[in-house]
């Protein structure tokens, strides 16, 4: 969708990402051909590679974000908790130096810190190669397939382990800086809802700040990204516990698929500053005009099957029809008639809506994920709709730990009477029609213009 | 006409009637009554007691694509010979591929005894490992595929047998 609907489009290689998006040179290749003069890396391959940062550099292109230095110091997450705990920033227990990774290190640290621990690879995050561990016997294993895991995600097989915070809730911070030292922040985003550490559902405000702990947070955040001396734009996430005290936890060095979330709540366009900044501009906010309005949710939908332990579930698409009205955002990348490969994650889109209160942005929400139809392979849409239905979700109870507390096991609700019989008359519907055929009858059944001839052309005939 | 339609974990036995416009459907003692206000597929505009249903169905080669009341199902259409007869038997042994994706790892041996929601094989598809577990005790009998090897949806990556009833022996002959 997004190669058809761009100006110009250059093949860059096959599908799998080793051969196409992970491969450096082609990129630069493209871009030089295309006479472009800056490269966005967008939010997965390339998005958090330095040597690729400084390729860009190196072959007179800009590069949409931060230094390569910066986006090493805090790829190394090892070496980013080294610096930020000099610096004062609050971190959680664990290894804070590069020099104690091996095997022998791993497992006298979390003696020392104590379990349940979190192993984690050091190259890299969402949720890839990383285990939480409570029984000492089964750290090594853990261990292992967590390095293997960052291996085929990162290419780096270093992992490294730092206490696991029982039940906190993900709070994360966008922040932006520009070239002449100007650096804000653009308030939280609350991702607790997460399953295998993957983020499931995105909000902000979160209900767990007050203004205090929001000033506090924030200027925490812009601390962090100063101190790896950071600019562009940028998410500081952090763990909030139930004494509410907060731990820094890593930073994303790009824009994030949440991003959407803070657009919406402050009415700004972060990939606009982004480019803007880029180019040499100062930053066009302050910190004291930004102020959150009303509520803004974000749901990740996913071809994933969620009653099989959410195994991603590739295949084509044959029919989407996306849900719209007052504000109701759908960043989509797929179309009626794509396909949803297995060669890259499988996600469908990001459904972003917007009302005065958390409880009406609910109610939307759920209204918008029942208007939203992807025929073809199986989505997780009833599973957010599960979610979003939940009391404790509604309630603002969340934790890390919601799924696996209060959704453990989902499957489908069963079919209902009435839901039976609408199946069966609309797949009625469509073996009489498919039996027919040909192009001519499905115009001759029951024209609409309204739907036949659209908004687009109708509005074109008045002109004329 | 009579359509039986086989769900995951569903199934709708339904006697569908047209005429024109208006599609009755009986389910059980059931009857509902729609009419089809507009749609050529896959979406549909149809009313029942004076609410307006929007649905939208999508023909596949084995099966459909439907969505009402906000939810989608996948359904295989039976046909009316293999309906009356009764379902078809398969192992519940079965140790099938979840997904396409790339085999990382088989964890067990040939001839070794595994019990039910034990690893067998772990598949790795878009950067995420998942491990395929034993339905239930068995032998496995053969392995079908190796580490590295790429395997499609369903594929058969082991074959097992029930355990042996006598518990004293473990080999099987």
């Amino acid at each position: 969708m997004h190669v058809r609907e761009a100006d110009e489009a250059y093949l860059i290689g096959p599908a799998v990402a080793s051969q196409s998006y992970l491969v450096q040179d082609r990129l630069i290749e493209v871009a030089r051909a295309s006479n472009c003069d800056a490269v966005h890396p967008g939010y997965g391959f390339l998005a958090e590679n330095s040597p690729f940062a400084q390729l860009v550099n190196d072959s007179g292109l800009i590069y949409i974000g931060s230094t390569p230095e910066s986006i090493r110091l805090l790829g190394d997450k090892v070496e980013s908790r080294q610096i930020m705990s000099k610096a004062g920033i609050p971190l959680t227990p664990g290894i804070t130096s590069n020099d104690a990774l091996s095997t022998d290190h791993l497992i006298k640290e979390s003696e020392r810190i104590g379990y349940p621990v979190l192993v984690k690879a050091a190259g890299g995050g969402g949720g890839k190669g990383m285990r939480i561990v409570n029984d000492p016997a089964d750290l090594k294993a853990a261990i292992e397939g967590a390095s293997r895991e960052a291996q085929n995600a990162f290419g780096n097989p270093t992992v490294y382990v730092e206490k696991f915070i029982l039940e906190p809730r993900h709070i994360e911070f966008q922040v932006f800086g520009d070239t002449h030292g100007n650096c804000i922040h653009l308030a939280e985003r609350e991702c607790s809802v997460q399953r295998r550490h993957q983020k499931v559902l995105e909000e902000s405000p979160s209900i767990a700040l007050d203004e205090d702990l929001r000033r506090r947070m924030g200027e925490t955040a812009v601390k962090v990204a100063k101190t790896a001396g950071y600019f562009n734009a940028g998410t500081v996430e952090f763990l909030l516990d139930k004494n509410r005290d907060f731990y820094f936890l890593e930073v994303n060095t790009r824009i994030q698929v949440e991003h959407p979330v803070t657009e919406e709540v402050l009415g700004v366009d972060l990939v606009k500053e982004q480019i803007r900044v880029a180019a040499g501009g100062e930053l066009r906010w302050n910190q004291d005009e930004l102020r959150q309005r009303g509520h803004t949710i974000e749901a990740r939908i996913y071809a994933e099957d969620a009653e099989s332990g959410f195994l991603p579930a590739p295949g084509p698409v044959h029919f989407l029809s996306a849900p719209a009205g007052p504000g109701i955002r759908w960043d989509g990348g797929v179309e009626s008639g794509d396909e949803v490969s297995l060669y890259y994650d499988p996600m469908i889109a990001k459904l972003i809506v917007s009302a005065e209160s958390r409880i009406e942005a609910l109610i939307r929400l759920k209204q918008a994920l029942d208007r939203t139809v992807i025929l073809g392979l199986t989505t997780n849409i009833e599973f957010l709709k599960s979610v979003v239905e939940h009391p404790e979700f509604a309630s603002g109870n969340l934790t890390t730990n919601f799924l696996a507390r209060h959704i453990p096991e989902w499957s489908s609700e069963p079919i209902s009477d009435d839901e039976a019989a609408l199946a069966a008359a609309l797949t009625f519907l469509s073996r009489s029609q498919k039996k027919q055929g040909g192009s001519g009858d499905a115009s001759a059944s029951l024209p609409d213009p309204w739907q036949s001839l659209g908004a687009w052309q109708i509005a074109a005939g008045d002109r004329l | 006409m009579k359509l039986h339609l086989q769900g995951r974990s569903s199934k709708i036995e339904a006697d569908v009637k047209r005429k024109n416009d208006h599609i009755s459907v009986t389910i059980g003692e059931r009857t509902f009554e729609y009419t089809l206000l507009s749609g050529d597929g896959p979406e549909y505009l149809l009313s029942n007691e004076g609410s307006i249903l929007r649905g939208a169905a999508f023909r596949l080669k084995d099966g459909f694509f439907v969505h009402g009341f906000g939810r989608s199902h996948r359904f295989e259409e039976i046909p009316d010979d293999v309906a009356t007869a009764g379902g078809t038997s398969t192992s519940d042994l079965k140790v099938i591929a979840p997904m396409p994706g790339t085999i990382i790892k088989v964890m067990v041996e040939l001839g070794a005894v595994v019990k039910k929601g034990q690893s067998l094989v772990i598949v790795e598809a878009m950067k995420m490992e998942n491990e395929v577990k034993a339905s239930g005790n068995a032998v496995v009998d053969k392995i079908l595929v190796a580490a590295g090897e790429r395997v499609g949806f369903g594929q058969e990556l082991l074959k097992l047998s029930p355990p042996q009833e006598n518990s004293g022996q473990t080999k099987p002959t």
